[in-house]
């Protein structure tokens, strides 16, 4: 729906320019907070909203100003305002995609925050948000990936337990496909599904750091080992475990699959909890995504959304206020409790009988390292040529060396 | 001499008159269409990433060249598969024109049933072409379209096969050009039902009454007649296939792998996705050469044609 950016994006712009210069005028005793807000789509902004009169109820002297504006034409308007005009407090992404605006000195640090409030997130959680030794975005809510499958197609084709080894996944495959089955769904008309992948495959064969190092623009895509990841993904290529329709599907028709009874499993993020259809929902459960190399340490794929200050922000004292409130475990727990997402607290409690959520929150505590998803870590360039050469990857995986040419030659331009 | 002089007074005062009336389509023509015009081909020797405020010349206090981000396009596979794309587009798009005068031809006739079939005709024309994608989207999704469903039905495709027409790097662009001319063979329609209406009676009954077959009479009389109406569809079809880009952002996104993509939708990705608003101005320069030469080239031609005949 990018197409309506560009209207949108002129509309919430004078949006914008209106209510900075609101904010510009402000002096009184109380003063006031503008935050602007990527979380256009109802539930999230209903969980905003939620926390929010929490917010105004204790910190009533608080004029309390909230821009929303549509999460593409976000991503693009932040670039404009961020460093002229910025808000008190804005939503963005974890990971590379701040410390872009981080290391431009555009970011505010949080320590002070987070040394009253630090002890209460995992250490993954805090990796996530600090950035040459400094805090300086506060995390809300993660999401947690992994293969959401149908236990009644598992039995149908004679798999009693779900795939703790890669070669369990491929003998998996197997049976599946010869039960007439799709073994795996997945939809890459928009390329990302296919990064959680490599995402995944590259953790699980390289490690965390190698990942997050090689993501950061730091190490080189044509190495042995990223070729290494790569043949261990073209293993399930060839012996056909995705569709070969995937090209033409969004992430929703492929799901439409497994609800069919057409796919047996499905890599995808926990936000496909909430769109399981009632008919099958007895039938479809959760695996993390299993071990490669049994040396390597688990690290597990959590997006996490994140709250921070501009430092040109006009009232930092109410914004780190605002920290503060958002820091605590009842907040995030609120908060969360609308979103169906995962608080980064660990004092929050969660839904009990949300099994999903459950199984999120166990593999997100024991992981030693969350990565944020790929077109998260990656500049956003190398993060297009990477997923479209991935798109390409899982249709011919024989072009590997030459896909891999292509990211190495982007990455070489952008980190130079 | 004083009637000579009140004259160009009053021309002087119409000239005024005309300019402050023009003023404010002007002042707009000028923000939003002369000034982007030139903005783009000084952002396209810039490396601007939308963020610094500064945006200076990628030659300026460096060694760069300040035509990099075009020699960055050169060695650009996309750019080049997008460039092809686009040549396609400019190929295959044109069959919608034949195909709207057949159908004007076709419905040229005063009855109301006509009239109520033509308008069937029309309809896509009223869509947006957000709405042409979707609807084409589903059409030929490959697991539940309606396609698959009648070739399933058919017997065309046994079980366990798909039409896999929007899932391959080959042939993606043919299903993103028969659903862009779905509404363009209306509008093509809709300019020639115009021109038809407008023939020189006179001539088509002389032609009559010497007898000439159908297709003298299509070739000789009634195209030339039309040649007014095929200069506009010509231009809006080429301008149509070179700023092609809601269909394919909907349909396909320039998938698989950038196979479908094309110049107008690349240039989009690289500067509102990538952030390489430099990258972007050029991909967009170079469009605009290409529209431009074609554009002028085919005008010219017309030109010569009308200034020969007469």
């Amino acid at each position: 729906m990018k197409l309506f950016a560009s209207t949108s994006a002129l509309i919430s712009g004078i949006a914008l320019l209106a209510s900075s210069l609101h904010s510009h005028s402000a002096h009184a005793a109380g003063g006031e907070l503008v935050i602007n807000s990527m979380h256009s789509d109802p539930t999230s902004k209903k969980a905003f909203e939620t926390i929010l009169n929490e917010f105004k109820k204790e910190h009533a002297d608080i004029k309390v100003t909230v821009n929303t504006i549509d999460h593409e034409s976000y991503k693009v308007q932040i670039r404009t305002w961020l460093p002229n005009n910025p808000p008190d407090v804005a939503t963005w992404f974890a990971g590379n995609r701040a410390k872009f605006f981080v290391e431009k000195k555009l970011v505010e640090p949080l320590d002070d925050v987070f040394k009253s409030a630090g002890n209460q997130f995992s250490q993954g959680a805090l990796s996530a948000v600090t950035f040459s030794g400094s805090k300086y975005l506060m995390p809300t809510n993660y999401y947690h990936w992994g293969f959401y499958y149908r236990k009644d197609l598992f039995q149908k084709a004679g798999i009693t337990t779900t795939p703790k080894t890669w070669d369990e996944l491929l003998a998996d495959c197997q049976k599946l496909k010869s039960a007439g089955l799709i073994p795996i769904a997945i939809g890459t008309k928009q390329a990302w599904p296919s990064a959680a992948w490599f995402d995944f495959i590259n953790m699980r064969v390289n490690g965390y750091a190698f990942h997050m190092n090689l993501l950061e623009g730091k190490g080189s895509y044509t190495s042995a080992e990223v070729k290494k990841s790569m043949a261990t993904w073209a293993q399930l290529v060839k012996a056909g475990g995705f569709p070969e329709t995937a090209p033409a599907m969004t992430w929703q028709e492929a799901s439409a699959l497994l609800w069919q009874g057409k796919a047996a499993m499905y890599l995808m993020g926990n936000f496909i909890a909430s769109e399981i259809p009632s008919s099958v929902k007895a039938q479809v459960e959760f695996f993390p995504f299993p071990t490669i190399d049994p040396k390597v340490p688990t690290a597990q794929v959590a997006p996490t959304d994140v709250y921070f200050i501009p430092s040109k922000a006009k009232n930092k004292a109410n914004a780190k206020i605002f920290m503060a409130f958002l820091a605590r475990a009842d907040v995030q727990q609120k908060y969360n409790a609308v979103t169906g997402l995962l608080p980064v607290n660990n004092q929050s409690k969660i839904d009990a009988n949300n099994t999903f959520l459950r199984a999120g929150q166990q593999i997100l505590g024991q992981a030693t390292g969350l990565s944020q998803f790929f077109d998260r870590d990656a500049e956003p360039e190398v993060a297009k040529v990477g997923m479209d050469g991935f798109v390409e990857f899982m249709r011919y995986p024989d072009r590997t060396d030459a896909i891999l040419a292509r990211i190495e030659n982007t990455r070489k331009r952008v980190h130079h | 001499m004083a009637r000579v002089g009140s004259l160009s007074f009053m021309q002087k005062r119409d000239h005024k008159t005309a300019w402050r009336f023009l003023a404010p389509s002007l002042v707009l023509y000028g923000l939003y269409v002369v000034f982007p015009i030139f903005f783009s081909l000084y952002l396209s020797i810039t490396q601007w990433d939308g963020l610094s405020t500064a945006v200076l010349p990628l030659c300026k206090n460096s060694e760069v060249s300040c035509l990099q981000n075009f020699i960055d396009l050169w060695n650009d596979e996309v750019f080049w598969m997008a460039l092809r794309n686009n040549l396609v587009w400019l190929i295959f798009f044109s069959l919608s024109a034949p195909l709207g005068l057949a159908l004007a031809l076709f419905f040229h006739v005063k009855s109301q049933r006509a009239s109520f079939y033509k308008s069937l005709f029309f309809m896509p024309m009223v869509f947006s072409l957000v709405v042409v994608g979707t609807i084409w989207s589903w059409f030929l999704q490959p697991e539940f379209g309606l396609v698959e469903f009648l070739l399933k039905g058919l017997g065309v495709l046994k079980d366990g096969e798909h039409f896999t027409l929007m899932a391959s790097d080959k042939w993606a662009t043919a299903g993103l050009i028969a659903a862009a001319s779905w509404p363009h063979a209306a509008y093509c329609m809709v300019l020639y039902l115009a021109g038809l209406s407008n023939l020189q009676k006179n001539v088509i009954e002389a032609a009559e009454i010497e007898g000439v077959s159908r297709w003298q009479m299509l070739w000789h009389i009634i195209l030339p007649m039309l040649r007014p109406a095929t200069v506009i569809v010509v231009i809006v079809t080429m301008i149509g296939a070179l700023r092609a880009f809601d269909l394919i952002a909907i349909m396909t996104a320039g998938g698989p792998a950038n196979s479908s993509n094309v110049l107008a939708l690349y240039m989009y990705q690289q500067t509102f996705e990538n952030f390489r608003y430099g990258y972007g101005a050029a991909i967009s320069v170079v469009l605009f050469a290409i529209s431009l030469a074609l554009i002028l080239l085919y005008l010219r031609q017309t030109l010569k044609d009308e200034t020969g005949r007469s």
